[in-house]
This record gives structure tokens, sequence and C-alpha cells, in this order.
């Protein structure tokens, strides 16, 4: 007897993370975060049942506002976790990637003019170590800007930018 | 935030005297006619900024200059990079390029010229003091660079306001983006200068 198995390349629904934004999706997708400045790309994974998580966070502190969680570091972690354990994740199983955090304007002799990526950075590493979620994987600081690429089948983050080799981490 | 008609049209004014005196420099510099567009207003939320120019990837420069006194904001200066290289035929006149770092210095100057031409013209316009600080520059995605510019606004609402001109050099059809980006607070200021006893 032969049977027959028909391959289905799934697509990939391709989900566009503004700025202060975030997006939670399951397997067969891919949350994405064009032009990453000083700004942080948040992704959180579990691999067992392949949710995932991405926030667009811009600064650093929230100064207790209520609205826009994912913008600022210390109310975007929480709140994605939130929706990812109301999705199913298991908050034990999730393990975060972390992309961004540039200086991009530089004055006459190099030097970087704005902190906010570098104060983003820190402020995204303490509130992932006080919710103890570990980081496995980032790219950060530096000058220039990034495009990452989440994908929900593995876990694994594609980073691109200009003139640079794309890396996965 | 709020911005009726009247109060549009007061920017609108503001930011084609701005752009009027700051065309001026400019064409004294590259020895071209410069030609600009009817200044356009926006309202709108920060986290459409990046998006402005088109495509959050494409390769852009950005000249920022940070302003400060009696208001306080910034100009952007936004080049799409084919126009680069030939802004800076154009600042250099003739013969090669030189090295990067003179290149950048050079749009730095440029960024310098422009924004103190339009905030002299402000000053005039509205008798409020302002100074200009040291340019700074960045070649990257538009969504990176722009996203970056206006993070540090301390800003209670999520709303900015662009004046947006574009300059054009006539021979070369060249487009240069140009931003007047105010803080919040600093609106009111500007209005009631303006505006005196009118403001409700």
């Amino acid at each position: 007897m032969i049977t027959l198995i028909s391959v289905e390349q799934k697509e990939e629904r391709k989900t566009i993370v503004k700025m202060g934004d975030w997006a939670v999706e399951q397997e067969d997708s891919q949350l994405v975060i064009l032009g990453l400045g000083s700004c942080i790309g948040v992704a959180l994974y579990d691999d067992f049942t392949k949710i995932g998580g991405l926030a667009h966070v811009m600064l650093p502190k929230s100064k207790g506002k209520k609205k826009a969680e994912a913008k600022y570091a210390d109310t975007a972690v929480p709140f994605l976790l939130e929706k990812m354990i109301e999705k199913g994740a298991k908050r034990r199983r999730l393990k975060a990637k972390i992309v961004g955090g540039a200086g991009m304007f530089k004055t006459e002799g190099g030097q970087s003019v704005m902190q906010i990526g570098k104060k983003n950075i820190e402020a995204v590493k303490e509130v992932l170590k006080n919710q103890k979620i570990r980081i496995v994987g980032s790219d950060l600081a530096k000058d220039y800007g990034r495009s990452m690429y989440f994908h929900l089948t593995d876990g694994k983050v594609r980073v691109t930018a200009f003139n640079k080799e794309n890396i996965t981490i | 935030m709020n911005l009726d008609k009247e109060k549009k049209d007061i920017l609108k004014e503001i930011a084609n005297i701005g752009a009027g005196n700051a065309a001026t420099a400019f064409s004294t510099m590259v020895d071209q006619k410069i030609d600009i567009t009817v200044p356009r207003i926006e309202l709108m939320p920060i986290e459409d900024l990046p998006e402005i120019t088109g495509d959050q990837e494409d390769y852009i420069s950005c000249t920022l200059i940070n302003f400060e006194g009696e208001i306080s904001g910034k100009i952007l200066l936004v080049l799409e990079m084919q126009v680069v290289e030939k802004v800076l035929h154009l600042l250099f006149r003739e013969g090669e390029l030189p090295e990067d770092e003179i290149q950048n210095s050079a749009l730095r100057e440029l960024g310098n010229i422009l924004s103190g031409a339009y905030l002299k013209a402000i000053n005039i316009f509205s008798n409020l003091n302002l100074s200009q600080g040291l340019p700074a520059v960045a070649y990257d995605m538009a969504g990176a660079v722009l996203s970056s510019s206006v993070i540090d606004f301390n800003q209670s609402d999520d709303e900015i306001i662009l004046l947006e001109t574009e300059f054009i050099i006539s021979d070369e059809k060249l487009e240069l983006y140009y931003f007047f980006i105010p803080e919040e607070e600093s609106i009111d200021i500007f209005f009631q200068h303006l505006m005196g006893d009118n403001l409700d």
C-alpha cells in the first residue's frame, strides 16, 4: 500500500510591530520590527507552545502612565508576559532576546548626542532580571539601525542592518 | 492637543517665513535657485514619525539640531541617500568628493546654516529668543533615524506637531525634507506671543 503524504509549505504570517506597540502570536508567524534605532525590540519565546511576544520599547520608564504599556521598558515586559500567559505560554519556559538601543546621532568628533539607547538597554535588562527571565541572545548598542525578524517556528531572531552581515540569534 | 484653523494658519506662516529665509541662505551657498513647497502642518502620533518619508528601511541622511530658549524643539533636515551625494557635489562645486568626515562636516554645516536662517526668521516674526545646539548627523534606515530623533521629548501627550517644507533645487529636482518640531509646551508660548489676548 502506498501512502501519499502531501507536504504543504506553510506561509508565515507577518506582523509588523510599530513603535510603542506589541504583538503575541503562535507558530507559523513572524513578528517584525523595521528600523530600530535607540528603541529596543524585546522578544519573549516559549519553545514548547511556540508562543512568542514582541514589544517595541521606546523609553525606560513609564512614570506611572496607565496606557501604552509596550512603550516603556518597566511596563512592557510584565504586560507582554501577561498577554503570553493568557494565550497559554508558561512563565518558567520564557526566554528573552533583545535587539537595538543604538546611539544614532553623532556630532563633530563622533560623539553620540543622545544617551537614550543606553538607558533603554539598562532598563530592559533590569526588568528582565527582576522578572527572572533569562536573556539568551542580544544584539545591542553601537551606532547603527537594525531590523529584526522573530520567527515563532523556532524562536530564532534574524537581525539585518545596512552594510552589515545578517546575524541570527 | 488641539489645533484649530487659526492656529494652523499661524504655524504655516511661521514655517513659511522660516523656510523662505533658509532657502535664500541655501541658494547663496550652492548658487542655484531653490524653491520651497507650501508648508504642511501635521499633528501626528509620535509612532507615525518613522514613516513620514516613505519606507522605514530607506537609506537616508538626517541632520538634527536642537533649539532652546523661550521655546524648544528640534529641526531635522532629511535627505535620501542619492540626494546627499548630489547636494555634496553642489557644495564642493567640482571634482571628487572629499573623505567621509569632511562630507559629514559639510552636511552638519548645511543643517546649521539652514536652521540658523529658519530660527532667525522666527525670532524676528515672534520676538522669541532662540538658540541652536550643535548639529548631529546620522545615516541609516529612515525608521531607525527618525524614531530616535524625537524620542527624548518629554511630552505628556503622545502627539507631535510637524511643520514640513520641501526644498527643491530647481535645476536638479532634488528634494530635501525639512521638519520643524516644537515641544508641546512651546506651542502654547508661541500662540500666546502671536495671538495675545485672543487665545482661548
